[in-house]
């Protein structure tokens, strides 16, 4: 039973990448993702009935940046996309903390740098490293209440790269997937695995539901359909 | 015998169900508890990190930078910049509200050979071996140590559309920002902008103090355009192809961008980060040989590539 939707979600991803890169002209500016509105393929869900988790674990793999031609644009201007997840809390509104890994500007169209960003009481803050992940492997990115005392830990791989502070002690909400900000369109073939975790046990993103915006397709993630896992395009037709 | 071996073959079927729905059973199972554990065989370090082997940007060069950054926040009236150069740990524990004695104590605990306690994500999934722990504390110290410039800007309204938001949030915007600017590249690795954003307090602290300019407001709209369209740390690069095809410049860490080939085989890119490439074309997926370019500040570069 297990094997029909994950054939389904092969043949998806198969018509993401074949089928529709047949498409000649790019539909990205006719949804209007751009770089001041940015678009979106996510998996995400809400966890406050459950009374949240500690940590939020995210597996990014960035296949492909790059496909005939078009990537994100590395000019100024500004395009960048984005492979990440964010946590956050539903009744702190505009508030969350996030990372990942990032191409485009003020880097080159097609290495990963990894990153981090808050917005908490109204400032925004990010870091953006000048050291790369490999695209086609999945990398490993954690927020992680460790001490419980509402200050999240930044994890790229194994280890602990940053801290935010001033939050409450489990996080409400979870979300990851593609974040794309360009005003020609990018090229980014990706996929993520993802759990949660008090400390202990992996568990997966029950619940969780599947959120796009024009110019992103998305499907379940063909290496691991459990809840959350999800694989996204920006191919031209999505 | 007949009857014996219906029955034989029905035990057969029944036991191949059961053991097909048992496996079932389990698989889905595994994939339910696992959603992430496959992975785990693929963990990697941190990140790669090559140190950059480009000069350092002069502090003016730094504030021209700044000041394109001004602009391309939409800042058209003048903007006071300081500016302070430091290590990456530094000029970041200041920009996000620490201290210079914050930063000293993680370059401290980056070079000592006791992890802290959070160090490790760890737990059931993600066992965190002292060689890894090792090799990410020399890989953050290394990037740490790498030279930047700290900038705070100031105007009266800065609006960046670079921001990493998740769906339906609004941009932060402000008439003062921190910008981390790396001293190789000029590229921004840092952004503090919103509510309570100051020039951080310690930035006098840093070796060799800290400079002050004032750009004076844009004259038109297409000034500022033309201003926010080719930031000072870049050059362009064009040239020819003898082939149909495309053109590709590679950094030593990958590929940097690449374009089509016009007509009469003309190539331009018009924004490249200054410092060394190679530059070959493609045509139908395959590589022509390669040309060492070296793209200077505000120059353009030109490259003649045959196949």
């Amino acid at each position: 039973m297990k094997l029909i939707p994950r054939m389904l979600a092969l043949c998806l991803t198969l018509g993401l990448v074949l089928g529709l890169s047949a498409t000649a002209q790019a539909r990205w500016g006719k949804e209007s993702c751009s770089l001041v509105t940015h678009c979106y393929g996510l998996d995400g869900r809400n966890i406050e009935s459950y009374g949240g988790v500690l940590a939020s674990i995210d597996f990014v793999n960035t296949m492909s940046p790059i496909y005939e031609g078009k990537s994100t644009p590395w000019a100024p201007s500004g395009g960048f996309v984005d492979n990440e997840q964010w946590i956050s809390w539903p009744k702190k509104s505009e508030e969350w903390v996030e990372t990942g890994q990032a191409n485009g500007w003020p880097e080159d169209c097609c290495s990963e740098h990894p990153f981090f960003a808050e917005e908490y009481k109204g400032k925004y803050k990010e870091y953006l490293a000048y050291g790369t992940e490999p695209l086609n492997e999945y990398n490993h990115y954690v927020l992680f209440d460790a001490n419980q005392n509402g200050v999240f830990h930044i994890y790229w791989g194994c280890c602990e790269v940053a801290s935010y502070g001033g939050w409450p002690v489990y996080l409400m909400a979870q979300e990851g997937g593609i974040e794309g900000a360009a005003d020609s369109q990018p090229y980014n073939w990706g996929k993520q695995m993802v759990a949660a975790s008090d400390g202990g046990e992996w568990t997966p993103w029950s619940g969780a539901k599947m959120f796009k915006t024009g110019g992103i397709c998305v499907a379940a993630n063909p290496d691991n359909s459990a809840a959350g896992n999800m694989t996204w395009s920006t191919q031209p037709g999505c | 015998m007949r009857l014996h071996t219906i029955l034989t073959k029905r035990r057969t079927v029944a036991i191949c169900l059961a053991s097909v729905a048992a496996g079932l059973a389990a698989l889905s199972a595994t994939i339910i508890r696992s959603s992430a554990r496959a992975a785990v065989a693929t963990e990697t370090p941190v990140m790669t990190y090559e140190a950059p082997t480009s000069p350092e940007l002069s502090v003016s060069n730094a504030a021209d930078i700044a000041v394109s950054e001004a602009r391309a926040f939409g800042e058209s009236g003048a903007v006071k910049v300081e500016l302070a150069r430091g290590t990456i740990t530094q000029t970041r524990a200041l920009m996000e509200g620490g201290s210079l004695t914050a930063a000293r104590a993680q370059e401290a605990a980056l070079a000592s050979p006791t992890p802290s306690s959070t160090f490790c994500f760890g737990g059931q999934n993600a066992n965190c071996s002292a060689a890894e722990q090792r090799h990410a504390k020399e890989i953050l110290y290394a990037e740490g140590q790498q030279s930047a410039y700290l900038v705070t800007i100031s105007g009266k309204s800065f609006a960046p559309q670079t921001e990493r938001l998740p769906a339906n949030a609004r941009p932060v915007t402000g008439s003062t920002a921190v910008l981390l600017l790396d001293a190789h590249t000029g590229a921004r690795r840092g952004l503090t902008i919103g509510a309570g954003t100051v020039s951080p307090a310690g930035m006098a602290e840093l070796p060799g103090g800290v400079s002050q300019f004032t750009a004076a407001p844009q004259a038109s709209t297409a000034q500022a355009a033309s201003r926010s369209s080719r930031p000072l740390n870049s050059g362009s690069v064009r040239g020819t192809f003898s082939r149909r095809g495309e053109v590709v410049v590679f950094t030593s860490r990958g590929v940097f961008g690449r374009t089509k080939v016009r007509h009469a085989g003309q190539f331009e890119i018009g924004s490249v980060a200054y410092g060394a490439y190679r530059v070959a074309g493609k045509v139908a997926g395959r590589k022509c040989p390669a040309k060492q370019i070296n793209v200077k500040r505000g120059q353009e570069t030109t490259v003649h590539l045959r196949c």
